[in-house]
């Protein structure tokens, strides 16, 4: 399968392509296509910051554009590694099935469409119609979210109810958290009257 | 095939908006994405000064009168920019530094763009000299302006370096070539040259505030005045010293007034302060700046 067959199938052909990339685990590729797209989604997204008319424009320094693209990509594929490692292993604990590499090469290919996004929104701010790059945006991130959860039910063979489980647990997680946290601070305000 | 040609495409069409935005990034002007008439707005935030060197974060330490030349400049370039409001938060600056800003005011008024400033916390010394080369001066009517005067502070530590056992030894090519030194008392003769030299600035701020309030003040009332003191914007509203009382909402409305402009025209920050700029006014203390400058006009 060449990297053009998967590209294409990562946009048209979802399912059976990552099926296909979390067994082959084209961990390279993968790692590259993730830092060039997300390279070239930063660039365009702080020269859409650069053509708004506005009063204030809060652009970066243009010095610090490498290097904050750099940092941008070394953390985010850290917090990418970190995600893929901290799935399997709760799939594991949950479901005994585990494939961290396969997961992370997934959620490599899976901002592929995150790209058109900001793509579009350039298009859309240069013709002076800026809420509809928001809109363009949210569909891009929703596709990627949902390219994710393909990912996270392919890598690690689960039902689709399972992959939607395993992917918000995290969110999950936190949620029970601030809720058990939030009722023990109540609880422990003494009572007026 | 078909499959390979749509991916290049969109590939190559990612790359052709990377590369517009990476342009857009690295071009020093901002972006005019219409047509139509627009209202810029130079920011004057903090000591002036000559002084344009990078800090560690990009930043200028000051605001530097270089940059507020090139955006002035850049507002008189730009075809879309019909009116200019020059908004002030500034205790004042070196005299050079103000007075350089104040000639290229004067060639922006020249090609017919009104200027309007608008004073926020603070318009003094030489904030104030630079609102003299606008058309129009709005206040709000608590804002600490005027201050017009010169001051120069010399420090002598003889005393303390001869308690530390410090001596300083100087070797000149003329007599005066160490007047202010730090090592020693003024002489007679310096002090007099000193006295020549704050004399002489403050005839340059008292004939710009004169020029620049003509027919609003007259020399006699404003001798009265130009003793350093500091004013109320609604002291100087009466005395002659701003136009108007106003935010700078209501400066805007005059410039629009005045530039024959319909309510509502676009407004641009030119040369606005990017993030760590605004980072970096957290860290500059007036004192530091302070140290840097010699003369300043207060």
């Amino acid at each position: 399968m060449s990297l053009t067959d998967r590209l294409w199938g990562v946009i048209f052909n979802p399912v059976a392509t990552m099926r296909q990339l979390t067994v082959q685990k084209p961990l390279g590729e993968g790692i590259f296509l993730y830092a060039a797209v997300l390279s070239i989604v930063m660039v365009i997204n702080q020269g859409i910051d650069m053509l708004r008319p506005i009063e204030e424009v809060l652009s970066v320094p243009t010095n610090f554009i490498w290097l904050l693209l750099a940092m941008g990509i070394i953390f985010s594929l850290f917090l990418l590694l970190i995600s893929a490692g901290f799935l399997s292993l709760i799939s594991e604990i949950i479901y005994k099935r585990g494939n961290s590499l396969g997961l992370l090469v997934g959620f490599c290919f899976s901002i592929l469409p995150g790209a058109f996004g900001p793509l579009l929104q350039y298009g859309s701010v240069l013709m002076g119609l800026s809420w509809l790059g928001v809109f363009f945006s949210i569909i891009s991130m929703t596709w990627v979210v949902v390219l994710q959860i393909i990912a996270v039910k392919t890598a690690l063979s689960l039902s689709t109810r399972q992959a939607l489980f395993l992917y918000f647990s995290p969110l999950l997680l936190l949620a029970v958290i601030a809720i058990t946290f939030t009722l023990l601070m109540v609880s422990s305000i003494p009572q007026l009257g | 095939m078909g499959k390979k040609i749509i991916v290049f495409s969109i590939a190559a069409l990612l790359l052709l908006v990377a590369g517009m935005s990476l342009g857009k990034i690295l071009s020093p002007e901002p972006a005019v994405l219409s047509g139509g008439s627009a209202i810029g707005v130079i920011e004057v935030n903090g000591i002036i000064s000559g002084d344009a060197s990078d800090s560690l974060l990009g930043g200028t330490t000051g605001i530097s009168s270089r940059k507020v030349m090139e955006n002035i400049r850049l507002a008189a370039e730009r075809d879309d920019i019909k009116a200019v409001i020059l908004r002030i938060n500034s205790p004042g600056g070196t005299t050079a530094a103000s007075q350089e800003i104040g000639i290229e005011l004067d060639r922006l008024r020249e090609t017919g763009k009104p200027i309007i400033t608008s004073m926020s916390d603070t318009c003094a010394s030489g904030g104030y000299w630079i609102a003299c080369s606008t058309d129009h001066l709005v206040a709000n009517a608590g804002t600490l302006t005027g201050s017009i005067g010169v001051i120069m502070e010399i420090t002598n530590l003889q005393g303390l370096y001869e308690k530390l056992g410090i001596d300083s030894i100087t070797f000149k090519s003329g007599k005066f070539k160490d007047m202010g030194s730090a090592t020693r008392p003024v002489t007679e003769e310096e002090r007099q040259l000193f006295e020549d030299i704050i004399e002489d600035s403050y005839d340059q701020f008292f004939t710009q505030v004169l020029n620049g309030r003509q027919g609003k003040i007259s020399a006699d009332k404003l001798r009265e005045i130009a003793d350093g003191r500091v004013l109320t914007g609604q002291q100087a509203l009466e005395l002659g010293l701003v136009d108007s009382l106003g935010n700078y909402y209501d400066a805007i409305k005059v410039a629009e007034k005045m530039a024959d402009l319909p309510e509502g025209t676009r407004v641009e920050i030119i040369g606005s302060q990017n993030f760590f700029d605004r980072l970096m006014l957290q860290v500059k203390t007036p004192e530091l700046l302070k140290s840097l400058d010699l003369i300043q006009i207060k």
